[in-house]
């Protein structure tokens, strides 16, 4: 309010002068007109004799201090006025502006949700997650690895529980479909709904206040504890109608009773986006905690400092750790760090390299934006040479470029800030939840403030370059000169300038080729079955009425029977896990072998006899799995060649014997590898991962149990025609076997094959975006270079041609200079590409981060771009008539 | 060729600066006096000799006033005319004293120069 007083005081002060002044003439003239002159005479003699009124006025006021804020209202009132009068180019330099500082303002977004915006619990920073640290020699590379993980076992969760005094432990276990039953009715209707496994304490230690009820017991979250479930507000909303009585009524979930006992606030983010919640019960030797599955959060005690917990929890010792520690130069050890940096730690390193990919679109945009105001400067030299002859301080003249720079930035950065918005809205429609913030994606006061320094920066950027450009003008030959006193300079320092966004281009596109050559070898890999014509679906048999396996085998007989007599339909299966998709892992007890003793991880997945027939995985020896393998008969598994290569150094183990939980099981077959995300051995995202397949009717019925708590299995079903048409006569089938059990949903191979490749899909398609508009601005730059030579030198091309030469001649020197720009930025830019790759080689698969491929289409692609902007604006050339441009005077 | 830079037109007055405060406040001791009455004054009284140029007049009027050693008000001339009346104030008759003392200390060190006294 001091400053609108002060603005008002000034305002008062000004009419003060203009009053003070106009008495002063009048007193004057009153004196004259004594004398005896005329009235007129007198006033006329008095303004005389008083001198420049404008003058006296400003060098008084000037004394107030407050000519700067009229200057700068000045100063905005001509900026408008050039803003209107050269339309082009404001428009130019407002898109320009708005791209760049767009895709800018979007990614400062991620990172702001990433790495800077506090997560969204209270005291934050009294939570933590556990961390395990283990770091050693890798015994299957050789290579020494280091490994932070935040997935705990049994074991640790109750050293923790027991000897952390300083911090409250909570854990949360995975999260996935389960089917809900909305009506009172069995059956009425279910709804596949994401269920995360949290324990007791869990909302206490992320500082969640239920916003009815409570968070689990600690009777709860005991073996064979009460069935409870916490909702979520949007399910309370959606599913229960908001209903305040919802406390202590009991819900159909997973095909069993629970009670509700709590709902939690609106707008509550919880790690494992979970629309409700159910007790994880990490005690439980047969639970989910017994194997690598568990996160443990920590929340100081009141009073306790990091200090005292880190200590405790530097104590622990799992025995596990001894087991690590006889490896040469292996260590292990838990520490905490805080929940948000955790979070963060995931994504930090790709959405740092996003926000330097942008940086450098901006670069780009700013060198566009310097060329164009070099350009102008040039046409407005007389001008400015005109108004320093009048008096006007150079000051005042650099005042003036960089408010109506301002003038474009702020609209620029406006418009920029629309495009974030729908950035943001996109990339919330293509991206995961699990790869967004915990609080999602939001333009923030944080990210205002970026735009609007963005936009400052910028406008000192470009409005810093006619001022120096400026200082330079030569008042007497430019007023001398008029409109042909163009500086030749200019064109010099904007091949620089084009260089350079050339430069920045290719790294971009350079780094873009690389991970689509990735994502296309990824794509192209031999799959290793015929994923034409086939549909999947999916449904969740984590179901009380399912842990029968007399109940699960009729399930899936009965469905898949009905499934076959499907018209159009040649075969059809169910198993945990299909190909691309990452299975379940599982221990196996190597009883022979070279390995014999140990026991290693291998994923595993149990189907049924037509898997391998509906998917047309070849069967390479042995037989295959059969109806008659049953639950009496002896067991039997089929591996793949890499399973056996990995296990028993031969691709045809037949007739070896694995041990997995109390069953001894004879591989009977071997079968063709697929291409399968992998879940234990990750070194890509799709590989030819060792799978142990063992017929779904004599799979124990724990690990069957184990398996759907995670997984969903799929009903696969071959047709003759498309697929398309398929769902609604599976979803009927289905009901054959069980009415109530819907499918949570229907998913074509290539569906699977996008979902297992997400990340690398995100990668390519936001490089890829940046790469494309990088070298859309850089060539709108070649293009502007050209287009202003010819316009300058349309004289100087006149009179050769009328000496003879030809228009070919005169566009190719022209153009020259767009090529030779290109070529410098070029090479500069595969020179920086190298750096790049090494930073991207983490992220490349199947492609050598030197790819031939992508080295050889860059110069091409970068090549015909040039060409095509110089070329482009040279054609007006032709258009020159030698006689008119001689007359041009 | 580079134009010259451009004279701000305030050095005119910085020049003066010190002689033309020391003046208005000296014509000040008689009243108040408004801004074209000051400038009749210093011409009349300086014999036609003094032209003081509106342009350092105003700047150095406001000037003082915000120093503070002068007060301005609105009032009414004789002939019922409407003028802002200038006043000197106590802290201005004080600056008047030492602009004064300083004036007549150079008068006499640059009348010791241009006229040497024997000494002896």
């Amino acid at each position: 309010m001091r400053f609108w007083s002060r603005i008002l005081r000034a305002e008062r002060g000004k009419k003060d002068l203009d009053d003070e002044i106009e008495a002063h003439l009048a007193l004057a003239a009153a004196d004259k007109r004594d004398r005896g002159a005329s009235a007129e005479q007198a006033r006329r003699e008095a303004e005389r004799e008083f001198g420049n009124v404008g003058l006296v006025k400003d060098v008084t006021r000037e004394l107030s201090g407050w000519m700067w804020l009229e200057h700068f209202d000045q100063d905005l009132r001509f900026a408008m006025r050039q803003v209107y009068r050269t339309p082009g180019f404001s428009l130019a330099v407002i898109l320009t502006l708005a791209l760049g500082i767009g895709v800018n303002s979007a990614v400062f977004s991620m990172v702001d949700g990433f790495l800077l915006r506090p997560l969204p619990y209270s005291d934050a920073d009294r939570v933590a997650s556990l961390i395990l640290h283990v770091e050693g020699i890798s015994a299957r590379t050789g290579k020494v690895f280091v490994d932070d993980d935040d997935s705990h076992d049994l074991e640790t969760w109750n050293l923790v529980s027991h000897d952390i005094t300083a911090a409250q432990a909570a854990a949360q276990g995975g999260t996935t479909g389960v089917n809900l039953q909305t009506g009172p009715e069995p059956g009425a209707s279910i709804r596949y709904v994401h269920a995360t496994r949290v324990s007791a304490g869990y909302f206490e230690v992320l500082g969640i206040r239920p916003l009815l009820g409570r968070g689990f017991t600690a009777e709860e979250d005991r073996p064979g504890g009460p069935k409870a479930v916490v909702l979520g507000c949007g399910l309370w909303q959606s599913t229960f109608q908001g209903d305040p009585h919802v406390l202590g009524k009991s819900i159909t979930l997973k095909g069993e009773p629970y009670v509700v006992v709590g709902v939690l606030p609106s707008g509550t983010h919880s790690p494992g986006n979970g629309e409700l919640f159910t007790p994880l019960v990490p005690s439980d030797p047969n639970g989910e905690c017994n194997g690598n599955n568990c996160s443990i959060l920590l929340r100081l005690r009141s009073g306790a400092t990091w200090q005292e917990a880190g200590a405790q929890i530097s104590r622990l010792r799992p025995s596990r750790f001894e087991q690590i520690s006889q490896s040469p130069r292996s260590r292990a050890w838990l520490y905490a760090q805080p929940l948000s940096r955790y979070l963060g730690s995931q994504m930090r390193t790709p959405v740092l390299a996003l926000m330097l990919a942008v940086s450098f679109i901006l670069l780009i945009a700013c060198a566009n934006l310097a060329g164009l105001t070099l350009v102008r400067i040039d046409r407005r030299t007389p001008e400015i040479a005109m108004r320093l002859a009048l008096g006007a301080t150079r000051t005042a003249i650099l005042r003036q470029f960089w408010v109506e720079a301002l003038l474009l930035a702020l609209i620029g950065a406006a418009l920029g800030l629309v495009l974030a918005f729908g950035i943001l809205h996109s990339v919330r429609g293509f991206v995961p939840d699990e790869f967004l913030p915990l609080g999602g994606l939001a333009i923030d006061g944080r990210v205002l403030c970026f735009t609007l320094s963005m936009s400052l920066l910028t406008s000192l950027f470009f409005g810093a370059l006619p001022a120096i450009r400026a200082r330079r003008v030569d008042v007497r030959s430019s007023v001398a000169h008029g409109s042909h006193g163009v500086a030749a300079g200019s064109s010099r320092t904007r091949q620089i300038l084009i260089a350079g966004e050339v430069c920045l281009s290719v790294v971009l596109l350079f780094s873009a080729g690389l991970l689509i050559r990735t994502l296309i070898h990824l794509e192209t890999l031999p799959p290793g079955f015929d994923a034409h014509n086939v549909m999947t679906a999916k449904l969740s048999l984590d179901d009380a009425r399912y842990h029968d396996p007399a109940a699960f085998r009729s399930l899936l007989d009965r469905s898949l029977e009905a499934m076959r007599r499907i018209p159009g339909v040649e075969d059809a299966a169910v198993g945990l896990s299909v190909p691309y998709e990452r299975g379940l892992n599982n221990g196996l007890h190597m009883i022979e072998g070279p390995l014999s003793g140990e026991q290693p991880s291998s994923s595993l997945a149990w189907v049924t006899p037509g898997y391998f027939g509906t998917l047309r995985i070849p069967l390479l020896a042995g037989r295959a799995l059969a109806d008659s393998d049953s639950s009496t008969s002896e067991h039997v598994a089929v591996v793949n060649p890499s399973f056996g290569r990995k296990f028993f150094n031969d691709p045809n183990p037949i007739g070896r014997h694995v041990a997995s939980g109390k069953d001894k099981i004879t591989i009977v077959g071997v079968v063709g590898n697929v291409a399968k995300r992998p879940g234990v051995y990750a070194d890509a995202p799709l590989g030819t991962e060792p799978v142990f397949y063992i017929p779904a009717a004599q799979a124990d019925p724990q690990l069957v149990a184990m398996g759907n708590l995670w997984f969903q299995p799929s009903w696969i079903v071959r047709t003759r025609g498309p697929i398309e048409s398929i769902t609604s006569d599976m979803q009927k089938a289905l009901a054959e076997a069980d009415p109530t059990l819907p499918f949570a949903g229907f998913y074509a191979m290539s569906d699977i094959l996008a979902e297992s490749l997400v990340y690398q899909r995100i990668e390519v398609a936001l490089l890829g975006a940046l790469a494309g508009l990088a070298l859309l601005l850089s060539a709108i730059g070649i293009y502007g270079l050209v287009s202003s030579l010819v316009v300058q030198r349309t004289r100087e091309i006149g009179i050769r041609i009328a000496l003879g030469s030809t228009f070919g001649d005169a566009m190719i020197t022209i153009g020259a200079s767009g090529v030779v720009a290109t070529a410098f930025g070029l090479a500069a830019g595969l020179a920086l590409s190298l750096l790049a790759a090494q930073v991207l080689r983490s992220q490349l698969y199947g492609v050598r981060a030197l790819d031939p491929i992508t080295l050889g289409a860059v110069p091409v692609i970068l090549t015909v771009i040039a060409l095509a902007a110089s070329f482009l604006p040279t054609l007006r050339i032709t258009r020159i008539q030698p006689a008119e441009t001689l007359r041009m005077e | 060729m580079q134009a010259p830079e451009h004279q701000p037109y305030l050095n005119r007055i910085e020049l003066l600066q010190g002689t033309l405060d020391m003046l208005i406040l000296q014509t000040l001791q008689w009243g108040a006096q408004h801004g074209y009455g000051i400038g009749q004054a210093l011409r009349t009284q300086s014999g036609e000799v003094l032209q003081v140029e509106t342009g350092s007049l105003y700047p150095a009027l406001h000037r003082m006033e915000r120093q503070g050693w002068v007060v301005s008000k609105w009032g009414q001339t004789d002939q019922n005319q409407r003028a802002k009346y200038y006043r000197i104030t106590a802290e201005g008759k004080k600056q008047l004293a030492r602009d004064r003392s300083k004036w007549e200390a150079m008068v006499a060190a640059i009348g010791n120069i241009l006229s040497p006294t024997p000494q002896g």
